[in-house]
């Protein structure tokens, strides 16, 4: 999450937290290391590290809004409202505050009062692109038609713009092998909302600049939702030797180089479906046994 | 002069109204690299001066983003709309597509169509250039 602070650093193992939080037991980084848990699925454990923190630091924002998503993630949406509301009586501006509270305004069918958090939101961050999208689509100024089979309606489930859950930062590697791996594609990297370069097939090779990656598939989330064009799925950049492929994916964008002559809706299909159904069924698999 | 402009703009308008019979595609618009509309044909419920502007912007970032090699299209897929900018010298060429149409032969007809522009640009461009 971007608004836990401004030097946290996301690919910290779960150990160093802990470290930390045993140097500074009243640290407020307990938010960050409950969201690291959330996102690794060990709820239980960030539900535990969450609430300890909220009782030594109950009017810290961040936390509650952590544990709201921990309360979402395990099925308890009327606790998450309660502890949402509870992050916007301290922090009334708070822009994910007012976001989570809109999508599950939205999920209960109250589009207008979805609308008016998603304002708020973008009032408090104008560049939150999820909260641009949810409010075009809480406005009904997108078109009537149903979303195609497959989309993601940030406006009907919560995880739009949030890396899928299945993704743990142990698979984003894997991620890109499976992309990198196919005949058509000459290198691929992963890039995660601060622009940094997760994992990359051409470690090595030439710098690659997750930033520009990363600002300009956000920019492009934008101009979709200004347009009313829906949800954005990918962007292909067609050069007379290169054609190189964005595919977001919640917080992240999977960037592959393609070989000359590839076919870009073989592509853009069957990339689309790789790095969304494909390893999650691969890990499942490998799981599995 | 302005009779001439008003004839090379009507040309240019000519040659986007095929668009609304190829298959898949919704319209397209002929802009400014700064996002001002010179020519459309669009099938009703696209807004003329919105593509425009959104197509130059992202013209402008796919330009940018893509570094020395000329950029031959840019294509934005969302879930109900699709858009494919295609650089020319006027500006911006932007296709509005269906999202299920296919990308590759709406790539082709936007370089087709990119081309018989940059024809009928010279082309004004010449017969305005005052004589010696």
């Amino acid at each position: 999450m971007s608004d836990l602070g401004g030097d946290e650093d996301h690919s910290a193992t779960a150990d160093e937290y802990l470290r930390l939080l045993a140097r500074e037991p009243s640290s407020l980084r307990f938010a960050e290391y409950a969201d690291h848990l959330r996102r690794l699925e060990r709820l239980s454990d960030a539900m535990v590290i969450c609430k300890h923190g909220l009782v030594r630091h109950p009017s810290y924002a961040t936390g509650h809004v952590v544990m709201a998503e921990i309360m979402l993630d395990t099925g308890a949406p009327e606790m998450a409202a309660h502890h949402l509301r509870e992050a916007l009586k301290l922090d009334p501006s708070h822009p994910r505050a007012h976001l989570l509270l809109g999508e599950l305004l939205l999920t209960q069918g109250d589009k207008e009062r979805a609308a008016a958090e998603f304002e708020a939101a973008l009032l408090a961050s104008p560049n939150l692109v999820e909260a641009q999208t949810a409010l075009a689509e809480a406005r009904g100024a997108l078109t009537t038609a149903q979303p195609p089979a497959g989309s993601n309606s940030s406006a009907t489930g919560r995880k739009a713009g949030q890396r899928p859950e299945w993704l743990t930062v142990d698979r984003i590697g894997d991620l890109v092998d499976l992309v990198a791996a196919r005949p058509s594609v000459n290198r691929a990297h992963a890039v995660d909302a601060d622009g940094r370069v997760l994992a990359s097939s051409t470690f090595g090779g030439p710098r690659l600049s997750g930033k520009a990656d990363v600002g300009f598939v956000n920019e492009l989330r934008g101009l979709a939702s200004r347009l009313a064009a829906g949800r954005l799925q990918s962007v292909a950049l067609c050069g007379r030797q290169t054609l190189t492929l964005y595919l977001p994916l919640g917080d992240l964008v999977v960037v592959a180089g393609l070989r000359p002559g590839a076919d870009l809706d073989e592509e853009v299909r069957d990339l689309g479906d790789a790095i969304s159904a494909g390893p999650r069924a691969e890990m499942l698999r490998a799981a599995n046994g | 002069m302005a009779e001439q402009t008003g004839h090379a703009l009507l040309t240019l308008q000519n040659s986007l109204r095929p668009l609304l019979e190829a298959d898949g595609i919704l319209g397209g618009v002929l802009c400014t690299e700064d996002g001002l509309p010179l020519a459309s044909a669009l099938r009703p419920g696209l807004d003329e001066e919105s593509l425009a502007a959104a197509g130059a912007r992202i013209g402008q970032l796919s330009r940018d983003q893509f570094g020395d090699e000329d950029l031959e299209a840019g294509v934005l897929d969302a879930s109900r709309l699709r858009l494919v900018v295609r650089p020319v010298s006027l500006g911006y060429l932007v296709l509005a597509a269906d999202p299920a149409a296919a990308i590759g032969p709406a790539v082709e007809l936007a370089k087709q169509l990119a081309a018989a522009i940059d024809r009928t640009a010279v082309r004004a461009a010449m017969t305005e250039a005052p004589r010696p």
